[in-house]
């Protein structure tokens, strides 16, 4: 640009600048006249100074030291802390950052931990911890980490221990299974440290994965001795706050997406607000023999607040359920650590160790004698290196961050989530699901739009249920070819067959059909003589894919038929029919097309529909995809982009990992058809484009005019294509969608 | 690391503004220890968020960093220009290491509305930032001179009319001038691409 162009247009700007509309753009009209393009120029630069917001408002300094602050990882490393050179991050976690520092004055190695500014803020807390944590490391003992300084620098309160070159059981638990030997040796070292602590009167109170180091010589070490005492006031300060108390005294939850620890571990009488003694660490550490054998916690939920429930109600599985290697004293020793009255459990962690101490023994004798120390199998993994025959192996950069996996599998994303897989995200309806199995209700409906893992729930519940000893049966129905649905007849007699062949029955069914009847006669007689009057457990059948009936003529005949046994039972309670349970999944895309209501194929049973992945579920899926999304904020910037889906918030994290994208890469590639949701998408705009009224309505919310009568309202709504509390108020499920129908409908 | 005396590090400015580039490698790390300190004080949430007080920590950094008392400079606004482009030649270099540290190289241009709560975007943010400044700089450097005290060195309007010899005013539509055309710039890069 010439300079006399510039100036002149520095002119304008000002004047017009000092001018509000209409009298701006009068000012403009008027000396632009004979020139458009320079108005245009003005207009834009005038246009661009509204819309510039709070841009360079702060100072660059500024800028990059609040990125800075927000990156904590990389942010102290090459600092002075005190006296300690910061090397490198070691770990993470809600209790602050631990690293690795060089300790200038006697020039060792230590770990630096920095506590969180809120839990330092009550002077009189802070002092009973420094005491007790100090009173602990002088026991001197080898299996309790010795602390060096509590000290403060900038306000900063720091802990500097002697810094243990391994890895915590977490992190050593996500490499591979442990030998029993082992487990029985980790466990033994912990119940030393704390049997010592017990008798200087200090109880653990946090005892979890996370807090117990293995050294790489085999030596254990338990970290953070009353820690515990400065997070869980602070917890229940802000569960109390926040107007939510639960009355726990729980490390819990303290803000979205921060998680403060993990609540698998706490003891009932923790949770019930007792006064802890050592009894409360016997059970924490019940806890953590028992995931190290069964690769899972002993009480499980999809929320903090099942978890605890489970802690307070529910009996463990027996381990004998995960491996068969697990001898029956072992069992035993868990079961007695595990107890949830106090009374009833090791009353002093030193018998637990003792226990644990002679049954190692014993193996010990045992394998010598055989010569051998084979593995201690682990039933529950062995299948992860199936996912990876159809798909390439992605290893990820490895970070500083200790309690990553050094090694990320990836599976492929769509149809079921492997039952064994790593990125399955449990979610309420999981546990509804599982207890409406247990409970051996006759009907359960799971339902939900496409892809929101229906079939993955299924499994999963089939899967519990096979293993709590019931017989279980699964027709697919996508599976079975056009030809089966022909007929009722034919298709009654193959789900006969099929529940005879799963089942393992000798009768097949034509040889007890009987040609005067009608076929749901002979299915009901076939199910009641042949199946329920000949297996006493519960029979769990899963129907997957049942939405194909809704396309075919006789499909409410079959959904009568299923409903009849329901009726049944309500008739009977305590009859055969008791031990049926239906479990039927089918996609609520299908309310795209029933156009009359009423006609829903059940208004019966149990019904769970499938939610959709809330903010934290969403950001734990990430972490355990390795974090491709940088920080809470790009996690809140996708949330956006795809909601909750759970296929498209696996799918697009899945596509990060994989080609190594940044989230601007897959913004820009997201509403393709041939970008990674194309499939979904396409699948999405057909299904639409088959119901004319319906793409109106569609076309019409997406230009702002909310057209929906209560028809369209919810069959948008319950498809899953649109949200809403009314008509008026139908929206994009999410902004992905948004974009995509915008494009190919506007 | 020893520390150096105010002293010095004046004269490290003067030597660097004459063209010493060897002085630049020790400065350098001064600024980052006072990046540092800064984004410590945010982490433990001992700033307010306010503007003003953010600005007076900034003049506090050079301060802290040098004598502008200092009978070499010519005036006050000489030793802010230098400091200022220092400040703007370290920042952009970090967040161009950063930036290409995590990216694996890939550069990228950025929506900036959101630009100070997202650590990455900041790093290519502050990047564009300074290309396009170097464009603005080419067809009007006195614009470009009032973005680099104003954003990189953190001087108030008041501050920036003393150095340029002019009015506050005047500085102040200059400004919303030139932070219109730069924002266009970028984001009109960004919708080009």
């Amino acid at each position: 640009m010439n300079p006399e162009r510039w100036q002149q247009i520095n002119d304008l700007y000002y004047v017009a600048l000092e001018r509000d509309e209409p009298a701006r753009a009068a000012f403009l009209d008027e000396v632009c006249a004979e020139d458009p393009a320079l108005r245009r120029e003005v207009q834009s630069l005038l246009e661009s100074n509204d819309e510039a917001g709070e841009f360079l408002a702060s100072s660059a300094l500024d800028v990059a030291a609040k990125a800075l602050a927000i990156e904590p990882d990389r942010f102290l490393i090459g600092q002075k802390v005190s006296h300690y050179q910061v090397l490198s991050l070691l770990g993470a976690g809600g209790m602050g950052d631990i690293y690795l520092a060089e300790d200038l004055r006697l020039n060792r190695k230590v770990a630096l931990k920095l506590l969180p500014r809120e839990f330092t803020e009550d002077q009189e807390r802070l002092r009973r911890f420094k005491q007790e944590a100090r009173a602990t490391s002088a026991l001197n003992h080898p299996n309790i980490l010795t602390i060096f300084e509590i000290g403060e620098h900038e306000h900063i309160h720091f802990i500097v221990t002697e810094f243990i070159d391994g890895q915590t059981l977490r992190q050593r638990l996500a490499v591979s299974a442990l030998k029993l030997t082992e487990v029985l040796e980790i466990t033994v070292q912990a119940s030393s440290a704390l049997a010592a602590a017990h008798e200087a009167g200090i109880v653990h109170r946090d005892i979890k994965p996370e807090n117990i180091m293995v050294r790489r010589d085999g030596y254990v070490k338990v970290l953070d001795f009353g820690i515990a005492k400065l997070t869980e006031q602070f917890a229940i300060d802000q569960t109390t706050r926040s107007g939510s108390s639960t009355g726990v005294s729980g490390p819990l939850k303290t803000d979205p997406g921060k998680v403060m620890g993990t609540v698998h571990y706490i003891s009932p009488d923790h949770l019930l607000g007792l006064e802890l003694d050592g009894r409360s660490d016997v059970f924490s550490l019940g806890v953590v023999l028992y995931e190290m054998i069964a690769a899972r916690a002993p009480f499980e939920g999809a929320t903090t607040g099942a978890v605890m429930a489970a802690i307070l109600n529910h009996e463990p599985m027996p381990l004998s359920r995960y491996s068969r290697a697990v001898p029956s004293e072992l069992e035993r020793i868990v079961e007695k650590a595990l107890q949830k009255d106090r009374n009833e459990r090791y009353q002093v962690v030193k018998d637990f160790m003792l226990d644990l101490k002679n049954l190692k023994l014993q193996i010990e004798v045992e394998a010598r004698l055989k010569r051998s120390n084979p593995p201690f199998p682990q039933t529950e993994r062995p299948s992860k290196d199936q996912a990876l025959q159809n798909y390439g192996t992605t290893t990820l950069p490895s970070t500083e961050e200790m309690d990553d996996r050094p090694r990320l599998k990836l599976e492929p994303v769509g149809g079921a989530v492997l039952l064994d897989s790593q990125f399955y995200i449990e979610r309420s309806t999981d546990i509804e699901f599982h207890e409406a199995i247990e409970r051996q209700d006759s009907l359960v409906l799971v339902k939900g739009a496409r892809q929101v893992g229906k079939t993955s729930l299924l499994a999963r519940g089939l899967h519990r249920a096979r293993q709590r000893g019931a017989k279980v049966v699964m027709i697919d129905f996508q599976s079975l070819g056009q030809e089966y649905f022909e007929s009722s007849e034919k298709l009654i007699l193959t789900l006969a067959e099929t529940l005879a062949d799963q089942l393992d029955l000798d009768v097949a069914p034509n040889q007890v059909w009987n040609s005067f009847m009608s076929p749901g006669i002979n299915f009901e007689r076939f199910l009641r003589r042949e199946v329920l009057a000949k297996i006493e457990t519960q029979i769990v059948w899963g129907l997957d894919e049942v939405d194909r009936l809704f396309s075919c003529d006789f499909g409410s005949d079959i959904f009568g038929l299923f409903r009849s046994w329901h009726n049944k039972r309500a008739l009977d309670p305590e009859g055969p029919w008791k031990r049926l349970t239906q479990v039927i999944a089918y996609a609520t895309e299908a309310h795209l097309f029933i156009t009359d209501l009423n006609q829903s194929p059940f208004n019966v049973g149990t019904r769970l529909a499938l939610d959709d992945f809330n903010y934290e579920q969403v950001a734990d899926l990430n972490q355990r995809y390795g974090g491709p999304l940088r920080d809470r904020a790009e996690i809140a910037r996708y949330f956006r982009l795809v909601g909750g889906h759970p296929y498209l918030v696996r799918r697009g994290l899945h596509e990060m990992v994989a080609r190594g994208w940044a989230l601007a890469d897959l913004e820009d590639q997201a509403d393709y058809d041939e970008g990674p949701f194309g499939d979904h998408l396409r699948r999405l705009l057909l299904s639409l484009s088959q119901d004319h009224s319906l793409r109106e309505v569609v076309q019409n919310v997406l230009q702002g005019k909310p057209s929906a009568n209560t028809d369209s309202f919810y069959r948008l709504r319950s498809a899953g294509l649109m949200l809403g509390d009314s008509a008026r108020d139908l929206r994009p499920r999410c902004q992905l969608y948004a974009n995509y129908l915008e494009k190919h409908l506007l | 690391m020893d520390a150096i005396s105010p002293k010095e590090i004046t004269g490290l400015l003067k030597a660097w503004s004459n063209g010493d580039q060897a002085a630049l490698e020790r400065l350098i790390p001064l600024i980052y220890d006072e990046l540092y300190r800064l984004a410590r004080s945010y982490m433990n949430r001992e700033l307010p968020g306010h503007p003003l007080q953010v600005t007076a920590l900034v003049n506090e950094a050079y301060l802290r960093l040098a004598d502008w008392k200092d009978a070499r400079w010519e005036n006050r606004a000489h030793f802010f220009g230098v400091a200022a482009q220092l400040m703007r030649r370290v920042l952009v270099d970090f967040a161009r290491s950063r930036d290409y540290e995590k990216r694996g190289g890939g550069r990228r241009h950025v929506q900036l509305d959101e630009a100070a709560l997202l650590p990455m975007q900041c790093n290519a943010d502050l990047i564009a930032l300074d290309d396009a400044l170097k464009s603005l700089s080419a067809m009007d450097e006195r614009k470009g001179r009032i973005v680099e005290l104003k954003f990189f060195g953190g001087l108030s309007v008041e501050e920036i009319a003393e150095a340029l010899k002019t009015s506050p005013r005047t500085v102040m539509r200059e400004w919303s001038l030139a932070r219109a055309w730069l924002f266009r710039e970028l984001n009109g890069k960004a919708d080009g691409e």
